[in-house]
Order: C-alpha cells, then structure tokens, then sequence
C-alpha cells in the first residue's frame, strides 16, 4: 500500500490510472477488486480515479470509438476524461471523509477476505 | 468478449500458480477469502445481469436514438446523460449506437454525455457497488461522475 495508500500522491494517481486501464471485463468485476484494495488501506481517491480508469479510459474501447466515432471525438473525449479524473477523485475523498482522513472504514461492509 | 474471458482467466491461473510457488500456505489461504467473497456477492451478480436483461429488452435501439437526438443543448445532453445512467450495454454496441447517432445529426455533446454515463455508472450496479464500497462513496462516486460526464459533454460541444 506504499504506493496507492494515504501517502502517495501524483504517482499514486497515475498508477491508479494504469490499473484501471489494463484488464478488460465489465465495470462489475471492479468493484470487488476496488474493495479490496480500499480494506487494504488504499486512498478513496485513487480507488475512484481506478474505477473511472477502468470504466473510461480502455485501450480496446478506445479503438472501438475510433472506429466508430471519428478520431477527433476519440481524441477530445479521452483528453477531457484524463483531465477530469483525478479532480473528481480528490473530491469524492474530501467530501466522503469530512475530517480529512483518505482511507475509507470499510470493515464493517465488506466481507473479511 | 470470450477472447478477453479467456485472456484474463489465463492470467488468473498464472497468478495462481506463482501464488503457489512462493508461498503454498498463504495462497491456499488466499483462495478461501476468495471462494467466501464468490459466495458473498453471488446475488448481486445475479441481480446485476437480470436488471440488465430488463432494461436492455425494454430500452430498445431505437427508444434510446428517439429519446437522445429528439433534443439538443442543455436539455439534450442532460437526458442522454440520464439515459446513459440507466442502460447498461457492452462497449461494442453501444459505440456503433453513438456513431449512428452522431451522423444523423445527434449534438456532439450529447453523445459523448451518452457514452460516458453509459460506461461509467450503471444503474443495475448500484446494489453490488454498495455492498463493496459502502453507500457514501457509491453516492459521492456516482454524483461526480455524472458531472464529470456533464463537463465533457458541455466541452466537446464547444470544442466540436
């Protein structure tokens, strides 16, 4: 958790990105990996920057838009969404933990595994 | 879709076998939390894909075009925005469906509010992201990304 936990900043965002990018399946697999790493102490921030990752920014659903919807579409839709993620990251985390604590209590939702 | 099915379970059973390797103990125990967590969120897999099913035999091709190019501007792209949030569709058609749109004259920023609501939030998974994140975060996640899907959508039409 050195890397996606309370601590990490910029690099923690961009990794954050990364794994959301890689694997492909449907947007309800990453929902228990995000718990997952979230009971393991990681920042709400990057959880949710995952989440959006995962969801927005694939590369084969990129070259799906491409092919249907033009590369100036693609190109403006990816660059504002790139732009936007980590914004709404760090606001999800600053209004889901008014008191200014970056990891989520999740013990008591979630299943221990 | 079978093709990345088969891409990631392949990478789960290589994952698996070193987990093996390095530590038989932990990873014998590691497969436990995992077969508890299977049989914890089964009934919201279950749920997920019969909403999907629902809607998305409800919520027909054409409904959706009708509904999005009837209305452009504000209105316009906050109703595909909407519509986005409630149907839930895989990426290979709702791509061809956006690019139909956008050639029959569909506002740019509508369609681009379409796909990102559509690939982002789902309504269908709101239960299970509840159960695996917690009602706060779901909420704050969804409400942001919907604006966020608001902000792209009111951009692209500018920059288009």
């Amino acid at each position: 958790m050195k890397y996606l936990g309370e601590t990490s900043g910029v690099k923690g965002f961009l990794l954050s990105i990364a794994l959301g990018m890689l694997p492909t399946g449907p947007a309800y697999l990453a929902f228990p990996i995000a718990a997952a790493l979230l009971r393991k102490g990681a920042r709400i921030a990057n959880i949710v920057i995952f989440l959006s990752a995962w969801s927005c920014i694939k590369l084969p659903q990129e070259l799906v838009e491409l092919q249907f919807l033009g590369l100036e579409f693609m190109a403006a839709r990816l660059l504002l969404t790139i732009m936007l993620v980590i914004p709404v990251g760090l606001a999800v985390e600053r209004l889901a933990s008014p008191l200014g604590k970056r990891t989520a209590d999740v013990r008591r939702r979630t299943p221990p595994f | 879709m079978q093709f990345a099915a088969l891409i990631v379970d392949l990478a789960m059973v290589f994952v698996l076998l070193l987990a093996v390797w390095r530590d038989r103990a932990r990873a014998l125990q590691a497969l436990k939390a995992s077969l508890r967590m299977l049989v914890e969120l089964f009934p919201f897999f279950i749920l997920v894909t019969v909403v999907i099913g629902v809607v998305s035999s409800l919520l027909t091709f054409e409904v959706i075009s009708g509904f999005i190019s009837s209305e452009a501007g504000v209105k316009g792209i906050f109703t595909a925005a909407l519509i986005g949030t409630v149907v839930h569709m895989p990426s290979l058609v709702a791509f061809p469906l956006a690019g139909f749109l956008l050639r029959n004259g569909t506002d740019v920023g509508s369609v681009a509010a379409f796909i990102t609501t559509l690939t982002m939030i789902g309504l269908a998974m709101l239960p299970l992201e509840v159960k695996t994140l917690g009602g706060r975060v779901t909420l704050l996640r969804n409400l942001g990304c919907f604006g966020m899907a608001l902000t792209i959508a009111f951009l692209m039409g500018r920059l288009l």
